[in-house]
C-alpha cells in the first residue's frame, strides 16, 4: 500500500515539500518590520492546512470515485479497510509534519513581534503557534477524504471542504475559544489609563461601566441612568467622579498552553467523527 | 452443489433508490465457461458484475462467486479479477507502474507473464497509460486483471471502445489466456457479436431482468423459427412458448422455445441463429410478454 501511496501522491508531496523550502528561505532574508508582509505570513499560515484539505484531502476518493480508479484498487487483493488504513496513516502523518514545520518556522520568524506587539492569545497569533495548527491540518485533510468520499466530485468536494473547515474554524474560533474558560474580569478607574491589561491577555469585549452600586450599565451610560449632578451631557469625568469603574473581562496570557490544549483535544475529536465516517463511507457504501 | 459453480445467485436484486438495476436474478454458470453477458444499454449488466466482485451490496437475495459470499476478505479478492467499463486505469501512471503496484497489493503476482503478454502486443511499458490507444490500455487492464491469477475474470465492456482490430486482437488475448485452463470468465457487451466466437455460455439480462440463461448450444437447440399461414395466437399448440411474433397478411411468423419436436404440420420448422434468438428476448423484456399476446390476440 505504502508503494501505490507513494506512487500516487509524489508529486503533491514534493510541492508541499519545496513549499516549505520556499517559506523557510523567504522568511530567512526577510526584516522582520514589513507590517504587510508579516500580515500576508500570518493568513498564509492559517491556510496551509486548507491547501492540505483541498488539494490531498478532497481528492484522495473523490479522485477515484470520478476516474473509475477505486474499482481497480478495490479488487485487488488488499481489503477497502486496509486501502483506508494505510491512506489515512499517510494523510494524518503528512499534514501533522507538514503543518508543524510551517509553524515552527513561522513560530521561530515572528516570536519577537508577537511578543511585543500582540497577546498570543488573541485570534491570528494564537491559531498559527503552538500545537493547534498539527490539529488543524489534520483535521482538514480528513474532513477533505470524508467530503470526498460523500460527493465523489473533485472540484464540488474541494469547494465543500473549503467552506466546510472554513465554517468549523471560524464557530470555534468567533463563539466557543473565548469561553473554553471563564473569563477574568477586572475594574480599572476610568480616566486615561483606562483598559489597561495584564501583559499579553486576551480582551474578549468592550469595557463596560460598572455604577458605585455595583450596577452593569453596558458600553454606555445614558443620561436618565446617570447620577443627577452629570446631566445633561455625561462625561467620563463626571461619572468617575461619582464612583464609576469600567469592568473589563479578558483571558490572562498564562492561559496559552491550556487553550491549545483544549481546542486542540476539541479538534482531535472532530477529527476522530470524521475518521468513522470516512470508514463507514468506504467500507460499507457501494463503490 | 453450488460450491461447484463459479457463479450462482438466486433472487438477487439492486435497487436505487425506487429504482430495480437488477430484479430477482437467478443465475448459475459451472465452472470453466466463457459466459457471455449480454443486454441492452442499462440492462443492469454493470450492476450485476458489481454485485459478484462485492462493490455493490445487494438489496435482495444472495450471491454466491466460487463458493463465497462476495465481499471484502483477501480470500475472496484474491480469487476474483475485475475489469470496470472504460478500463479505469491511473492515467498519469506506466503500464510499469501498474505492474509494480499490483507486485504490492496482492499475494500471488504474475509480473513476468503480463510483462511477456505487453512486450508481444508492443505495448510501451514506460509511457502514462493516458498517452496509449483505447486498445493498448484495454490489454494493459486485461494484463493487470490475468497477473492475479484469478480462478472466475469478470470484464465489464472491455471492448467498448475498441476499434475492429483491437477487439479481434482483445478477444484473442483472451482466448488465450482462457486455453491456459482453469479460468472462468464473463465478459459483458451489449454487442452478441464479439462475443460469439469466444463464449459457451449465456446470460441475458433486458429491463433489469434475466431472460436467459444457459450454454449457447442449449439455447440454439431450444429455439425454433415457425413460419405458416396466418393464425391466431390461441390456435398455437401447447408446448410451445412464444417468444416473438411477426404476423404479415399471409404468414404468421413465431420464435418459439421448444421442449420436444414441434407436431403441427403446417409450420415450416427452421434453427434459429443466437443473435436472432438475444435480440427476440430484448424485444420480449422490453413489453411484458402477456399484454403482447393479449394486444395481438385482439387484433385477430
Amino acid at each position: 500500500m505504502t508503494f501505490l501511496i507513494w506512487r500516487l501522491h509524489r508529486s503533491q508531496l514534493l510541492i508541499a515539500g519545496g513549499c516549505l523550502i520556499a517559506l523557510t528561505a523567504l522568511l530567512l532574508f526577510l526584516p522582520k518590520s514589513e507590517d504587510h508582509l508579516i500580515e500576508t505570513i500570518d493568513y498564509l499560515t492559517i491556510g496551509v492546512p486548507l491547501l492540505l484539505g483541498l488539494f490531498w484531502g478532497a481528492p484522495l476518493l473523490a479522485k477515484e470515485f470520478e476516474e473509475g480508479t477505486n474499482s481497480l484498487a478495490w479488487t485487488q487483493c488488499v481489503t477497502r479497510r486496509r486501502w483506508l488504513n494505510s491512506n489515512l496513516l499517510w494523510m494524518i502523518l503528512v499534514a501533522a509534519g507538514w503543518g508543524a514545520s510551517v509553524t515552527a518556522v513561522v513560530t521561530w520568524w515572528s516570536l519577537s513581534e508577537i511578543s511585543l506587539g500582540r497577546s498570543r492569545l488573541g485570534p491570528g497569533p494564537f491559531d498559527i503557534q503552538g500545537i493547534v495548527p498539527v490539529a488543524y491540518s489534520v483535521f482538514a485533510v480528513v474532513l477533505g477524504v470524508v467530503v470526498g468520499a460523500m460527493l465523489r466530485r473533485v472540484v464540488l468536494a474541494m469547494a465543500t471542504t473549503l467552506a466546510a473547515f472554513a465554517a468549523v474554524r471560524i464557530v470555534i474560533a468567533g463563539l466557543i475559544r473565548p469561553h473554553f474558560m471563564s473569563p477574568l474580569s477586572q475594574v480599572t478607574p476610568i480616566g486615561p489609563d483606562s483598559g489597561a491589561l495584564p501583559q499579553g491577555a486576551w480582551l474578549l469585549s468592550n469595557a463596560t461601566y460598572v455604577g458605585p452600586n455595583g450596577r452593569n450599565y453596558g458600553a454606555f451610560v445614558t443620561s436618565s441612568q446617570a447620577p443627577a449632578a452629570c446631566r445633561p451631557g455625561v462625561s467620563d469625568s463626571c461619572l468617575a467622579n461619582h464612583g464609576f469603574h469600567l469592568l473589563l473581562t479578558y483571558q490572562p496570557a498564562d492561559r496559552f498552553w491550556a487553550f491549545q490544549g483544549i481546542e486542540t483535544g476539541l479538534f482531535v475529536v472532530l477529527t476522530a467523527c470524521v475518521v468513522a465516517l470516512a470508514y463507514r463511507m468506504v467500507v460499507t457504501r457501494d463503490a | 452443489m453450488s460450491t461447484a459453480s463459479a457463479i450462482h445467485t438466486s433472487g438477487l436484486g439492486k435497487r436505487y433508490g425506487s429504482n430495480w438495476a437488477l430484479q430477482d436474478c437467478s443465475v448459475s454458470v459451472p465452472p470453466g465457461h466463457v459466459t457471455a453477458l449480454v443486454g441492452p444499454n442499462g440492462a443492469g449488466k454493470t450492476t450485476l458484475l458489481k454485485l459478484l466482485v462485492g462493490l455493490c451490496a445487494p438489496s435482495s437475495g444472495e450471491a454466491e462467486v466460487l463458493g463465497q459470499v462476495p465481499g471484502q476478505s483477501e480470500e475472496f479478492l484474491a480469487s476474483i479479477g475485475y475489469l470496470a467499463q472504460d478500463v479505469p486505469l491511473y492515467k498519469h501512471l506506466s503500464a510499469d507502474d501498474h505492474l509494480r503496484i499490483g507486485i504490492h497489493l496482492n499475494l500471488d503476482w504474475d509480473s513476468d507473464g503480463a510483462r511477456e503478454r505487453l512486450a508481444a502486443l508492443t505495448i510501451p511499458m514506460n509511457r502514462p497509460v493516458a498517452t496509449l490507444s483505447g486498445g493498448q490500455r484495454a490489454q494493459v487492464g486485461l494484463s493487470l486483471v490475468l497477473a492475479k491469477r484469478p480462478r472466475l475474470l469478470l470484464l465489464d465492456e472491455p471492448m467498448a471502445a475498441l476499434d475492429p482490430l483491437a477487439r479481434r486482437e482483445f478477444l484473442e488475448s483472451l482466448a488465450a489466456a482462457v486455453a491456459d485452463g482453469g479460468l472462468s470468465v464473463v465478459v459483458s457487451s451489449h454487442l452478441l457479436h464479439d462475443l460469439e466466437r469466444v463464449c459457451d455460455h449465456l446470460i441475458l439480462l433486458s429491463a433489469s431482468r434475466t431472460q436467459l440463461c444457459g450454454t449457447i448450444d442449449e439455447l440454439i437447440a431450444g429455439h425454433r423459427s415457425l413460419v405458416g399461414p396466418r393464425r391466431g395466437l390461441s390456435e398455437i399448440e401447447p408446448g410451445l412458448t412464444v417468444i416473438k411474433v411477426t404476423q404479415t397478411a399471409k404468414q404468421t411468423r413465431l420464435l418459439v422455445r421448444v421442449s420436444g419436436p414441434v407436431l403441427d404440420p403446417s409450420w415450416e420448422v427452421a434453427e434459429v441463429g443466437l443473435e436472432d434468438i438475444v435480440l427476440a428476448y430484448m424485444e420480449h423484456g422490453e413489453r411484458p410478454p402477456v399484454a403482447q399476446l393479449v394486444g395481438l390476440g385482439r387484433a385477430q
